[in-house]
């Protein structure tokens, strides 16, 4: 798994031991030999660290246990693995030494086998430690990759459903981004007001700007000749024109029926498509004529998309005679009265 | 050389060699060094426990018995426990002093087998003429082994003994000691001495200060 070969720091005081431990791991690790905690401590902060440590216990100024906990206290050294090579009789140093964090510990005098396959188990363990941490990190790049993927995968078939019903009726370049934006910068500004507070977080918000777009998308069922049609619409001809809110909603809550799950953005899709032609004064269509709206608990699409409608005549982009949508509020255009109203 | 160490009262040789992994060479060395460098011990410990220092009376012991054991030194690792443990558990002065004796006996035992059994040091090694443009690249390679601890220095310094004579001069000896016994902090020390004694040398390594600084 590592192509250079793993490191190994052994402590000890005495010589004789650093000597036999070392020559005993040399030929298939990078030994590093310290001859007190103090030097220990030193090799084990600079980089790169050490794999494992193998750790006298008893040594004079600073013993076994000073310095396992001095590498403990320290981010940079936390991690490495320590090993203590006791020589002491008693049980109690390798329960202590456990107990202090220790991974394992081997007795002295050491049995080359022994100490060579504790060693190769730590490492192991170690590399497959990191290899996780690494795999984790990759891990969590790659969901943000493809969550990253699948929202523009989204916004991409928004945009190209909305472009396919807008090829049927031409309005002005960009009219999509910007009803869009409108949306976006309507919703944002009614976050705060006490009656929208509770709906409009961020990702409602999100949703509700990235469905805009498909709010006329029924007019692909409205026929060409009242669609095109450049003079006025006859009543018979409008009523069919009208037809193009619920032909929408109903093409988006059949798309819902086909997924498995609801899907959030085209439950306010459906909404926008289904709302987007009524009127607070309840003069709108397709559920109108009816009661005013101004009351609360009506679905919250009903509530920004007709404040949608006022921005259209306060746009000159929009000036062109047949886009301009009967303005039916007096001095629509001041945020201030719109915030008012609602 | 197998058969002559093979003699050796309170020598459990095939244990010893199997923990250097069969290796005559280095087994020969640390028992060599192991025969050098305990033979103040006995003197220390009897300090120590003199002046009320039995912690370090005992760490003493018990680094005898931890060296002595981890080369097979069967019976001084077994005296050495027992001096350790009397100590620790505070046995009656005369028990202890008569088990430092003991210690020390063996021990003295082993050191004197040892030393006809085992060849000679090798003469001092010929010290070649060498430029500081040549012993800079070692050198070098010395001062990053040794700040870093790497043990792979100890046969660095064995293979370059000749050019290493040329620097070090008579602190030869006490430099391949101090990397022998992992002494790294006082070797580095040694080196920066001879480095700057050197003409031309300590140009070489702007960055160190040679202990004129601070």
């Amino acid at each position: 798994m590592v192509a250079m070969p793993a490191t190994i720091l052994i402590v000890d005081d005495t010589p004789e031991n650093l000597s036999v431990l070392g020559e005993l791991l040399q030929p298939a690790y990078r030994v590093r030999a310290a001859n007190s905690g103090k030097r220990a401590l030193q090799i084990a902060r600079s980089t790169p660290h050490p794999d494992l440590i193998l750790l006298d216990v008893m040594m004079p100024e600073m013993d076994g246990y000073d310095v396992l906990a001095e590498l403990r206290a320290d981010p940079a050294t936390r991690h490495i693995p320590v090993v203590f090579v006791t020589a002491m009789d008693g049980t109690d140093d390798e329960e202590r030494g456990l107990d202090k964090g220790a991974v394992d510990y081997i007795t002295k005098p050491l049995r080359p086998a022994i100490v060579l396959a504790r060693v190769r188990t730590h490492l192991e363990l170690k590399q497959a430690r990191d290899f996780l941490k690494d795999q984790n990190a990759f891990l969590e790049t790659e969901v943000n990759r493809r969550m990253g993927e699948n929202q523009l995968i989204q916004e991409v078939s928004i945009h190209a459903l909305a472009r396919l019903a807008e090829t049927r009726d031409p309005e002005t370049g960009n009219h999509l981004l910007r009803t869009q934006e409108y949306v976006r910068a309507l919703a944002n500004g009614l976050k705060n007001h006490p009656r929208f507070t509770d709906f409009l977080d961020e990702r409602t918000i999100n949703a509700l700007a990235k469905s805009a777009p498909l709010h006329d998308i029924g007019k692909v069922g409205i026929p060409d000749h009242i669609l095109l049609k450049p003079g006025k619409l006859t009543v018979d001809e409008f009523e069919i024109m009208k037809t193009h809110a619920k032909l929408g909603s109903d093409a988006i809550e059949q798309a819902e029926r086909d997924t498995e799950k609801a899907v959030e953005f085209l439950g306010i899709a459906k909404e926008i498509a289904h709302y987007h032609h009524e009127k607070w004064n309840g003069s709108g269509y397709p559920d109108g004529p009816h009661e005013p709206l101004l009351a609360s608990g009506q679905p919250l699409c009903l509530r920004i998309q007709p404040i949608r409608v006022l921005i259209y005549p306060a746009h000159p982009l929009l000036m062109k005679p047949r886009l301009i949508k009967p303005c039916i509020w007096p001095s629509a255009t001041s945020p201030d009265w719109i915030l008012n109203s609602v | 050389m197998h058969l002559a160490l093979s003699n050796i009262p309170g020598l459990d040789l095939e244990f010893g060699l199997k923990a250097v992994r069969g290796r005559m060479g280095s087994y020969k060395r640390l028992l060599g060094k192991f025969a050098e460098t305990h033979s103040g011990d006995f003197e220390l410990i009897r300090k120590c426990l003199a002046e009320n220092n039995p912690d370090e009376a005992r760490r003493l012991a018990h680094s005898l018995k931890g060296a002595a054991g981890s080369l097979g030194a069967v019976a001084v690792q077994k005296v050495a426990a027992a001096l350790e443990i009397a100590i620790r558990d505070q046995y009656a002065a005369n028990e202890t002093a008569s088990l430092i004796a003991q210690t020390d006996e063996i021990y003295s035992n082993l050191k004197n087998e040892l030393a006809s059994k085992l060849t000679a040091d090798a003469p001092p090694p010929q010290a070649n003429r060498v430029s500081a443009e040549q012993l800079a690249p070692l050198v070098s390679q010395l001062y990053e082994m040794l700040e870093s601890c790497e043990m792979n220095v100890q046969p660095l310094v064995r293979a370059q003994q000749p050019a290493l004579a040329a620097l070090l001069g008579h602190q030869l000896l006490a430099f391949d000691n101090l990397v022998a016994s992992f002494d790294f902090d006082t070797a580095l020390k040694l080196l920066d001495e001879s480095c700057s004694q050197f003409p031309g040398l300590a140009a070489h390594f702007p960055r160190r200060s040679f202990g004129k600084k601070d």
